[in-house]
This record gives structure tokens, C-alpha cells and sequence, in this order.
């Protein structure tokens, strides 16, 4: 397993663990006569009314049809589920500790396999509720009608219309199951996943972002950025821009970075701070009588406004390539 | 020719100690005029009031220039107040009012080029640039000044006291704010800063790149923008200074990058969003410090390497530390941890079983921030307490003899 695919498997087993706290499913109940509406959350381990007196409301409503009565006690699944769940994360964290490959696909198939389980449990239940109407209690009987809930989605029952859909424990069972699949790709096929999450990101040219000084920290140096006339900026194919304090800096990070990771390289202009120049376009002075956070280097709109500023400033007029290439030197070396 | 100019220099060293008097009524209207007639050796007394002259060019060695009630030297908005550029010279009692603002240039109210011994003392600086800046200058002494910038932050602030290139500097005793870096040291050695007060400046209290051997002791770093940071340096001595308040996402209370054999002593690291945050720091002791209220109270990478931990003290923190690896080549010795739970059988005054300082929610905080939204949620307490019953993801970092009481 890559790292990566680990992480992602530790975090899928730290967001399975919200479902103890939130419900996992919302099933709503509207209609006019109640016009604040009534409703129920299922969580792991019970089945609670949206208010306090929504669910004592519902039973009473279903015995009119000849539903049997929610009683929370009564369903066994409740009682196990929360263990269920405990074992998954424990598994998670377990599969993210050894990563082995076999052992995220176990894992990964134990958790596919409980999930669809549970739906089709889920399912079972409303089919059961739905259908299994006591003839003998019901007062409104109507032939050949059942009173399933939806599954996910909305459905007229009578004068209600009943609407189910996951809460933010089911939510987030979802989304760890999306991270563990994608952490299964990872781990087959990188190639792949890489292409997944750029369409996501949906990120071919992003422009570099402005600096907000006195915020931004440099990537590299992790200086506080406070003087925007020697910013410079690396906007990554994956569409992060991040931003250094000076094109040093932006020189240091760039011999660490693979260079199929950079999708475009800035500097700011000394001479109009805040505006963007593309780095190869860029001119420099090193040693100059202006100084960068780290100390040699400045950059201009054109390798002509460096020389035309020289006049003025002093040093000696470099281009992008041993800017790029002297990072070493320049940052520690120091007139 | 060069005996008679030898001659001449004989003799005005020979000449008693001469005094001009500068001020309205005085001989001398202007302080360059004064600092035109004077020899070497002379003293000028500067009466009250407000002079606006060209920049003054001190080119005469061991001149003193004394305010007298706070005059005033007042830049316009315009320029450069004072420059020294000869040997020995003191400026004391003065005001440096009103550089303005420069975008391709440095601009400083006072600044020394190439000179040896300056003493620039008892002075104040308002609405400058730079305030003192130091260049290729030799054993200066920079003594209980009281610098106010301009504020606001932005492009348009510069350094309160900036050493560049120059050797043995003692800054002692100011009290500097408003500026963008109270004090900074770049590419100068044997440098020391004692007894001041750095405070809400735009970036950091005091910043050190590429300066080797310098020591700074006994000073107040409050509420700047990003605290104190210490890069690219060999050989550096920090004791009993106070950081505090530094807040913000980029703020270290004290930043150490690229640096290697130092000592930390008795430091308080108080209330700042990160305490100490180490990077490419190397063979540092970090001995007798107090770290509280901080969010990390000491965030450690994982290329910071035989860094020693002993005798500090950790309270209140909600990380006490954390990092960014498994693998860490730091030790933590016989600290005070507030969150310690454990026992101490033998008396020895040493906990009986080892702390372990790195919360796993601080890893995976440190790795995905985003995550820190999760702080004081049940899942994190789930985690922690998940993680200390089946330790297998924190680093193996550990206390092995926390001390059962805090130090002093």
C-alpha cells in the first residue's frame, strides 16, 4: 500500500466513527395536519423521533393503518450494529497500520459486503413494516395498499408524503466507503486514481493567487510573506498555488519538487508590486541594492526593466536558469 | 603631501575638545553645518526645536552629537536623516522624525556605513522606514532607544534595528514597535541583543538569517505578527527571553529553520498559536523552558535532528508536541508534562513509566490541518484513547523519566 492509500484508510475508519454520534438515516413525514412536520432519525443504535414526540405521533398514526408499532428494543440489528461498526474501525485502523495490499482488500470487502447488508436489512424492515398490516386493528384499510417506505427518495403514502434520505452518519459511512475505494486504486493503479482526482479537482490552467501579506507563510522558508515586492508563486498540476517569500525560495523548492508536479512558475515585479510575471519571462539582478527576504535576489517585468533598473540599483543581471540553478549559493552564500 | 597631511592630523588631535552649539541664536542653524566645522573629537550640543536639513553626512571621527530637549531632525517625508561614515561616532537625545515611504530603496533615519565603535544611544525614532541600519559596521552599540514605525504592515515598513554585514553589535534596552522586523540580523556575526522589548511589530520580534554566533538574552517578545525566527544560523545562544503572543497560522513564537548548535535556556513560550517549531534545526539543547497556553507548545520535523529536551515544563498546552514523522532523532528528558497520568513508586521524584508527548490526533493534524476541526470532537477522544491502548501509529517518542513536579 502507498502511504497515501494508508492515510486514506485512517481517515475512512475516523469518519466511519462519526455514525456513533450522528444518525445514519432521516425518514420524513409531511402533511397538512402536521404542518411542522413529523419525522425520525435511525441511528446505529436506536430510532428516535426528529422531536421528542414525533415517534410516539408516527406509531399512533401507523395503528391506524394496522402498522405494527417502531419499538426501538425490538429490532435486534440495533443491539449488534454498533459492534459491527467498532470491528470495522478497528479493522481500518489495523489494515492502516500493517499496510499490506491483501489486508486493505479484505478489509475493503468485509466493509462493501456490511454496508450493502445493511441497506438490504434496512429494506427488509420497511418491506416488513409496509406490508404486514394487522386486519383486525386497522381502521382505514384500502385493498391492495402497502405503505413501504422509500428506501432514498420520496414516496406518497395516503395524505403523506414520506421522505427518506441518509443523515450524516449514513453520509459518512458513504464517504469512507469512497475513500477506501479510492484508496484501493491507489494501490492498484495509480495512474488511474491520479486521473480521478484531477477531473475532480477539474483543474487545467489555474492562474496564480494574489498574496495577502502579512498572512501568507512561504512554502519554503516558512517566513511570514510581509513584503509583496519579492513574492513568487508554484501553481502544482494538481492546482494548489503556493507561495514564497522570495524567488530563492521559490529556487530552493523547486530542486526538491519533481518537476512533472509544476504546472507554472511566478515571480512578482519589484517595480509594480502585486503583479504576476512568468518566471521565465522574468529578468533578475543579483546583489542589488534592494534586498529579497533572503537576501540577493530581485526580479522584473523583462530582462530589459532589470537592466534599466541596474542603472539605478546596482548588482549584476542574471537569468531565470541561474536563478533556478544557483539556489544553493545564493540562499546561503551572501556577499 | 602626506606628511603634511599626517601633520595636520597630529595636530587636531592635539587640540583640546572643541563644543558647537547648534539652535536657534546659536553660531551654528543647522546640524551639518555644525558637523561641517567640527574636528575630530568634537561635541555637538543640539538645542530643542525641529531641523529639516539634508541628509547629515558625518565623515569626522569620535564626533558626538547631544540633543539637548529632544530636538527634532525631521526627514520631510524626504530622506535619510543621519549617515555615519567615519569611526567612534555617538549620536545621543535625538529625535529622527519622518523618513516616509521608499519602494526601491532601504530608506533608514540613521544609517552607519562602514564604520567601527558608533554608539547610538537614548534617541527616539518615530514614522521611519528603517529605523537604525547597520552596514558592514564594526562593534556599534545600540543602547535604549525607543523606535515607533509607521505601522500598518504592507510594503510599506521596514526594520526597526537591522545589522547587514557587520560584526560584534550590541543591542541593548530598546523598545521597538510598529515596524515590520523589530531587530534583524542578516549576514552578521558576534551579534547581541539583550534587554529589549520587541513588540506588535508587522512580522517578526526578532530575526536572525545568516548569522552565525550571535546570543540574545533577557528580551520581550510580545504580539508580534509572527514572532521570533532564527534561520540559516550556526552557534546561537538564547536565554530567558519571553515570547508571547504570537497568533496566526504562519506565527511561531520562536521559529528555528536551518540552524544548527545552539542552546535554548529558560525561555517562556506563553499563549502563541505554535510555541517552538523546529525545522532543519540540529544539536540544540533545549533545556529549563517554560512552555503554557500555547496551541502546539513545540512542533518538531522530522529533519530536526539530536535535539535535546530537559527540565522544561509544559502546561496547558493542547499539543505539547507534535510532528510530522514516525522516525524522530530528537530525546525528551525528565520534562514536566501536565497531562502526565503516571506514578512514582520509588520517590525519585521521576515517573515510574514513560510519557508519551505526541497526541496521535496532533500527527494526523499535522498532516492534514483540516483535521484540527476535530479537536474536542468524540471521535478525536476515541482516537487518543484508541491509540494509547494499541500505540502503533504515534512516533515511539517518549518521556522514559518525566519528572513528577514542575522545576523551580
Amino acid at each position: 500500500m502507498t502511504s497515501r492509500a494508508r492515510w486514506m484508510v485512517l481517515i475512512a475508519s475516523f469518519v466511519m466513527a462519526t455514525a456513533y454520534v450522528l444518525p445514519l438515516w432521516r425518514v420524513d413525514l409531511i402533511a397538512p395536519q402536521y404542518p411542522e412536520g413529523l419525522g425520525m432519525y435511525i441511528k446505529i443504535n436506536g430510532v428516535e423521533g426528529l422531536k421528542p414526540q414525533d415517534l410516539n405521533s408516527i406509531n399512533n398514526l401507523n395503528h391506524y393503518i394496522g402498522m405494527k408499532r417502531i419499538e426501538p428494543d425490538a429490532i435486534p440489528e440495533l443491539r449488534y450494529m454498533p459492534w459491527i461498526l467498532a470491528g470495522l474501525i478497528a479493522g481500518g485502523l489495523a489494515v492502516a497500520a500493517s499496510g499490506k495490499r491483501l489486508a486493505l482488500h479484505v478489509w475493503g470487502g468485509a466493509l462493501a459486503l456490511t454496508l450493502v447488508a445493511g441497506l438490504a436489512d434496512f429494506y427488509r424492515w420497511g418491506y416488513d413494516y409496509g406490508h404486514d398490516l394487522d386486519e383486525e386493528v386497522a381502521i382505514i384499510k384500502v385493498p391492495g395498499m402497502t405503505y413501504q417506505p422509500p428506501l432514498i427518495g420520496s414516496k406518497k403514502l395516503l395524505n403523506f408524503r414520506a421522505t427518506s434520505w441518509p443523515s450524516g452518519g449514513g453520509i459518512a459511512l458513504t464517504l469512507a466507503a469512497g475513500l477506501v475505494f479510492l484508496a484501493v486504486l491507489d494501490t492498484r493503479r495509480r495512474a488511474l486514481l491520479g486521473a480521478v482526482l484531477l477531473t475532480a479537482a477539474g483543474c487545467a490552467n489555474v492562474p496564480p493567487r494574489d498574496l495577502v501579506v502579512n498572512q501568507d507563510a512561504c512554502e519554503h522558508c516558512k517566513m511570514q510573506i510581509s513584503d509583496p515586492r519579492f513574492g513568487s508563486q508554484v501553481v502544482t498540476t494538481t492546482g494548489r498555488q503556493l507561495v514564497f517569500d522570495s524567488p530563492e525560495c521559490l529556487a530552493e523548492f523547486l530542486e526538491r519538487t519533481p518537476a512533472d508536479k509544476v504546472a507554472s512558475i511566478w515571480v512578482l515585479d519589484v517595480e509594480n508590486p502585486g503583479t504576476w510575471v512568468s518566471a521565465e519571462a522574468a529578468g533578475y539582478l543579483a546583489d542589488a541594492n534592494l534586498r529579497s527576504p533572503m537576501g540577493r535576489i530581485t526580479a522584473f517585468a523583462s530582462p530589459a526593466a532589470a537592466e534599466a533598473a541596474r542603472a539605478r540599483l546596482g548588482g549584476r543581471l542574471i537569468d531565470w536558469a541561474v536563478v533556478r540553478g544557483g539556489a544553493a549559493e545564493s540562499v546561503h552564500g551572501g556577499p | 603631501m602626506r606628511a603634511a597631511l599626517l601633520l595636520t592630523m597630529l595636530f587636531a588631535a592635539a587640540l583640546p575638545a572643541q563644543e558647537l552649539v547648534v539652535g536657534d541664536g546659536a553660531p551654528f542653524k543647522t546640524v551639518s553645518a555644525a558637523v561641517a566645522a567640527a574636528r575630530p573629537g568634537s561635541t555637538i550640543r543640539v538645542r530643542p526645536g525641529t531641523y529639516r536639513e539634508p541628509t547629515i553626512e558625518i565623515r569626522t571621527p569620535r564626533l558626538r552629537i547631544v540633543g539637548e530637549g529632544w530636538p527634532v531632525l525631521d526627514g520631510e517625508g524626504q530622506r535619510e536623516i543621519v549617515n555615519i561614515r567615519a569611526d567612534d561616532v555617538t549620536l545621543q537625545g535625538l529625535v529622527f522624525f519622518n523618513t516616509g515611504i521608499a519602494h526601491m530603496q532601504d530608506r533608514a533615519a540613521l544609517r552607519v556605513i562602514e564604520a567601527a565603535r558608533c554608539t547610538v544611544a537614548d534617541n527616539r525614532f518615530r514614522q521611519t522606514l528603517f529605523a537604525v541600519y547597520l552596514q558592514r559596521a564594526v562593534d556599534c552599540t545600540i543602547r535604549n532607544n525607543d523606535i515607533v514605525g509607521a505601522g500598518g504592515g504592507e510594503s510599506s515598513n521596514g526594520n526597526g534595528v537591522h545589522l547587514w554585514h557587520s560584526t560584534g553589535i550590541r543591542v541593548i534596552g530598546n523598545r521597538i514597535t510598529g515596524q515590520r522586523d523589530g531587530i534583524y540580523f542578516e549576514f552578521s556575526r558576534g551579534a547581541v541583543a539583550e534587554n529589549n522589548r520587541s513588540e506588535a511589530n508587522a512580522r517578526y520580534g526578532l530575526h536572525f538569517m545568516f548569522s552565525d554566533s550571535c546570543r540574545y538574552t533577557d528580551n520581550a517578545f510580545v504580539a508580534n505578527g509572527a514572532g521570533v525566527a532564527v534561520m540559516y544560523s550556526k552557534g546561537i545562544t538564547m536565554e530567558r527571553n519571553e515570547f508571547r503572543d504570537a497568533v496566526g497560522s504562519a506565527a511561531y513564537a520562536l521559529l528555528l529553520k536551518e540552524i544548527t548548535d545552539g542552546v535554548l535556556v529558560e525561555n517562556k513560550f506563553i499563549g502563541s498559536s505554535t510555541g517552538l517549531y523546529l525545522e532543519g534545526a540540529s544539536r540544540f539543547e533545549i533545556r529549563g523552558n517554560e512552555f503554557r497556553a500555547n496551541g502546539w507548545a513545540v512542533r518538531l520535523m522530522a529533519d530536526a535532528l539530536d535535539n535535546r529536551f530537559v527540565g522544561n515544563t509544559f502546561e496547558g498546552n493542547a499539543f505539547d508536541v507534535a510532528t510530522n514523522s514516525r522516525t524522530l532523532r530528537s530525546t525528551f528528558d525528565g520534562n514536566w508534562w501536565d497531562a502526565y497520568r503516571g506514578y512514582d513508586l520509588d520517590r525519585d521524584g521521576r515517573g515510574d513509566v514513560p510519557f508519551r508527548p505526541v497526541r496521535f490526533f496532533a500527527l494526523v493534524v499535522e498532516r492534514h490541518p483540516e483535521a484540527l476541526l476535530m479537536l474536542r470532537s468524540p471521535v478525536t477522544t476515541v482516537l487518543d484513547a484508541a491509540e494509547r491502548v494499541f500505540p502503533v501509529l504515534t512516533p515511539p517518542l517518549a518521556d522514559e523519566r518525566p519528572l513528577m513536579r514542575p522545576p523551580r
